[in-house]
């Protein structure tokens, strides 16, 4: 479509900025003169997607190669896509509004399990046959990847390529693969996927057969045609040596996140049993001090903002803080950039860094306990403990602030209502801390605000083998925390516990889903994690056609030896590791984190990260 | 420090950012063109910008101003000028940086051209009926939130228009601006492709000039 007819047609929605490109530090070049063009596709609305670093990440190191133009493609909001479709508009990259249909890849970031339906959307509005096999020309080649393929099996029958762990490598090596082949002359995608499936990391789900018992459990993954038995995610070994973008496209319009982002590692430590990111990032490997700040100095140059926030999944794990914030708050001051260290823990801090700690804005006083009882938090291995919020807390109350956000989960396994009650208990520790506490601001109450979110079992996480707990059980159980609560000044928030239900089935479910997801997606399901279009019957009307039920992903206790959907993928993380923390969890027992102490989860046979510090 | 003033061009991909998206984008292009502006002090320095008019999304301008503060008074204005010019994104090009004369509030009128797509159906014939009715009605809301009604012939000045009868016809005209009285063009245009049965939103607001109450350009 002509640019000025398309522009006026984004001007008849909201926000058109979504739609237009061309911001500062996106990426324009010249077409006839690269070999290989990328649509690095976020499944999900602009804001979103231009607030997550890995798209950054990658869109950075893809363009700085002369031959690859890597851009951006979003899922049009509602509006826009009525439009779309009614004015017969393709679905097309940001930069050069060309049809997506033209790329040689289609790439997805697959952050979360809601946004399955959305890349159907977008390969139907691009024109592009939703199904791999449909597909029958070697381009545009559909691949994917990010946490979600981990397990990516509902997703098999649409998708060509999945590239497992963490992409940096593994993605150019495909793609330089694909140049390769095409310069040869070869045409046949089969022929390409086979060879593709001989990298590291590629996961080419067309390449296994799989069997069901008569219950419809999993027996076996059968590879074919030379396809590995077993699939290894891809591990940066040295993150200072890795790239990161000196510059970033900078959104015009405000977005989510909206600022310089520094990754300081990757990987976590503690081992909370219910944490997906906490084990499939393993190991845990940092980036220096000297790198990091040199790298946000060049960032925040390039890019011209000035707010910075440091990214990992737990920035007070980081083991050299003191040498890292002291840099950063110098030179960040000097350059008026304000930086945000959001719940950062800072009891260890020498009085030096405290003091220039001072310079910095205060964020929000957050704490995770996850759970309401000891007892339970064990059961999870969430290492915290009520005295220490409670000493964070009075410090915090006494030098003036007056909120407290505290996250919960609700669902978690061996849950009893002594652990809901405790909840409500611990909130009001708080309120009757603060009015107990010298010196706390005048005059003024106290907020504490309880967040809760249900507990949604993940495949490499200990829970992988738990049950989901029941929409009504659910519902009793919220129920059962709004009745404990007694003072106004504890305010609840929850997720839609029907929404985290679908998502417990996408996230442990087989390849059959794909039918559900298909057939949901034709009934209208769309932008299923946007509360205001989940439709909750469609995806129970979608499960009836197909002859599935959820209760079976998510309601029922899995052994140890049946085969899950994602047993022939290799995290790091060895199958036994997670039942025995599985085991220790049922029992209460905590596991020490791994700077305390190995526990032999596996990740170790990267031969880098924290498994070879000296403890 | 010293008040300084911006005039520069906006459009292409800059059509699309509002007044309020504005101030950041801005705020981002100082600070890239390492201009020694003078920032507010706190936890969250920023630098002092205001924008003379405010510009609807979706129209471009030929004519946009914004003030800030230097923070060296001596700093060599048209070097200064060159710096952030090379600091903007496509789709801003800076005309001048100079002292400011008048304040923001002696703004009376804004200048626009208003190009027609295909779309839009209009054609010149019916273009110059419609302006050149003694009443023109429409309602507007107001501030408060309520509609009220009003003449918009009693606030259109001299117009020209341009193209022939088959090519985009460019509407020029000039309407209130400012505090006082504020126009919209798109009341207007948005009026007469109700009476053509055009497709809305298929013109192109383009504003050309800002003008004080005597006429003379707002500097
Ligand atoms: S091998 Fe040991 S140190 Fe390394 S990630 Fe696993 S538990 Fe932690």
């Amino acid at each position: 479509m002509e640019n000025s007819r398309l522009e006026q047609l984004f001007l008849s929605v909201q926000k058109p900025g979504r739609y237009s490109g061309g911001e500062m530090g996106s990426v324009y070049k010249d077409k006839s003169k690269v070999d290989v063009r990328f649509a690095f596709c976020f499944p999900d609305t602009y804001e979103i997607g231009m607030s997550h670093l890995g798209m950054k990440i990658l869109y950075g190191l893809f363009n700085e190669r002369d031959d690859i133009w890597c851009e951006r493609v979003f899922a049009p909001w509602t509006d826009f896509e009525k439009v779309m479709r009614e004015e017969n508009i393709p679905l097309f990259a940001l930069e050069s509004r060309d049809p997506i249909s033209e790329f040689d890849f289609i790439g997805f970031t697959l952050q979360y399990e809601l946004s399955y339906t959305n890349v159907l959307n977008m390969l139907q509005l691009g024109g592009i046959p939703l199904k791999s096999k449909d597909r029958v020309g070697l381009t545009p080649l559909v691949v994917a990847g990010g946490p979600c393929a981990c397990n990516p099996e509902p997703l098999a029958d649409f998708v060509d390529i999945f590239f497992l762990g963490e992409g940096e490598e593994v993605d150019l090596e495909v793609i330089d693969l694909y140049k390769e082949y095409k310069a040869k002359g070869g045409t046949d995608k089969l022929e390409f996927l086979k060879l593709a499936a001989k990298i590291d990391g590629v996961y080419v789900p067309a390449l296994y057969d799989v069997t069901y018992d008569a219950e419809g459990k999993v027996t076996e993954y059968i590879p074919k045609d030379g396809a590995p038995k077993t699939v290894s995610k891809r591990v940066m070994t040295d993150l200072d040596k890795a790239y990161y973008p000196k510059n970033l496209p900078v959104p015009f319009t405000e977005i989510v996140h909206d600022r310089a982002v520094m990754e300081i590692f990757r990987g976590c430590i503690r081992g909370c049993r219910f944490c997906q990111a906490g084990f499939i990032y393993r190991p845990v490997r940092e980036k220096s001090p000297e790198v990091i700040n040199r790298e946000a100095f060049d960032l925040c140059q390039s890019t011209g903002y000035d707010e910075m926030s440091l990214s990992s999944l737990s920035t007070s794990d980081y083991s050299q803080i003191e040498p890292l914030l002291s840099e950063m708050i110098e030179w960040t001051g000097k350059e008026k950039i304000s930086l945000s260290l959001p719940s950062l823990r800072i009891d260890n801090f020498s009085p030096e860094l405290l003091n220039k700690m001072k310079l910095i804005r205060k964020s929000g006083l957050t704490f995770a306990p996850e759970a309401g009882t000891q007892r339970l938090r064990d059961v999870i291995n969430k290492n915290i403990t009520e005295k220490d919020i409670m000493k964070s807390c009075a410090t915090a109350f006494a030098g003036g602030y007056t909120a407290v956000k505290l996250y919960f989960m609700i669902g978690l396994p061996t849950e009893t209502d002594e652990d809901i009650i405790g909840i409500a208990r611990l909130g009001q520790k708080i309120v009757d801390l603060y009015y107990n506490v010298d010196g706390r601001p005048k005059g003024k109450g106290v907020n504490v605000s309880i967040s809760v979110s249900t507990f949604v079992p993940k495949p490499f996480t200990p829970f992988q083998f738990c049950p989901q707990i029941s929409e009504d059980e659910m519902r009793r159980r919220q129920q059962l925390l709004r009745d404990s609560i007694t003072t106004k000044k504890i305010s609840l928030s929850w997720h839609e516990s029907k929404i985290s239900s679908l998502e417990g089935v996408l996230a442990r479910g087989d390849r059959r889903l794909g039918g559900v997801i298909l057939k949901a997606f034709e009934l209208g399901a769309k932008m299923d994690s946007w509360d205001e279009c989940f439709d909750y019957d469609i995806w129970m009307k979608a499960f009836d056609e197909c002859n599935l039920s959820p209760d079976f992903y998510k309601s029922r206790e899995r052994g140890p030896f049946e085969v899950n959907p994602w047993d022939h993928l290799d995290y790091g993380v060895t199958k036994d590791f997670l039942l025995k923390e599985y085991q220790r969890a049922k029992c209460g027992v905590t596991t020490q984190n791994c700077r305390e102490k190995c526990a032999g989860c596996g990740a170790n046979k990267y031969g880098k990260g924290v498994c070879f510090e000296k403890r | 420090m010293k008040n300084v003033r911006l005039f520069f061009k906006k459009g292409g991909p800059l059509r699309f950012v509002s007044h309020l998206d504005m101030n950041r984008v801005m705020t981002r292009v100082l600070r890239l063109s390492k201009v020694p502006v003078w920032y507010t002090e706190g936890f969250n320095p920023h630098p002092y910008i205001t924008f003379a008019l405010p510009l609807s999304l979706g129209f471009s301008s030929d004519y946009e101003v914004m003030d800030f503060r230097l923070d060296d008074d001596n700093f060599d204005m048209l070097k200064a000028k060159q710096m952030i010019a090379d600091a903007c994104p496509n789709g801003i090009e800076v005309i001048a940086l100079k002292e400011p004369k008048l304040k923001a509030g002696k703004i009376a009128f804004a200048t626009f051209d208003i190009t027609f797509l295909s779309e839009a159906n209009a054609t010149l014939k019916t273009l110059k009926e419609f302006l050149s009715a003694k009443e023109i009605i429409v309602s507007k809301t107001t501030k408060k939130g309520g509609v009220k009604e009003i003449d918009l012939a009693k606030k259109l000045g001299p117009f020209t228009l341009g193209g022939d009868e088959n090519n985009p016809k460019i509407l020029s005209l000039t309407l209130p601006a400012g505090g006082e009285d504020n126009i919209n063009p798109k009341l207007l245009i948005d009026a007469y492709i109700g009476i053509t049965g055009g497709k809305r939103d298929f013109y192109k607001i383009n504003r050309t000039s800002l003008l004080t109450a005597e006429l003379n350009k707002f500097e």
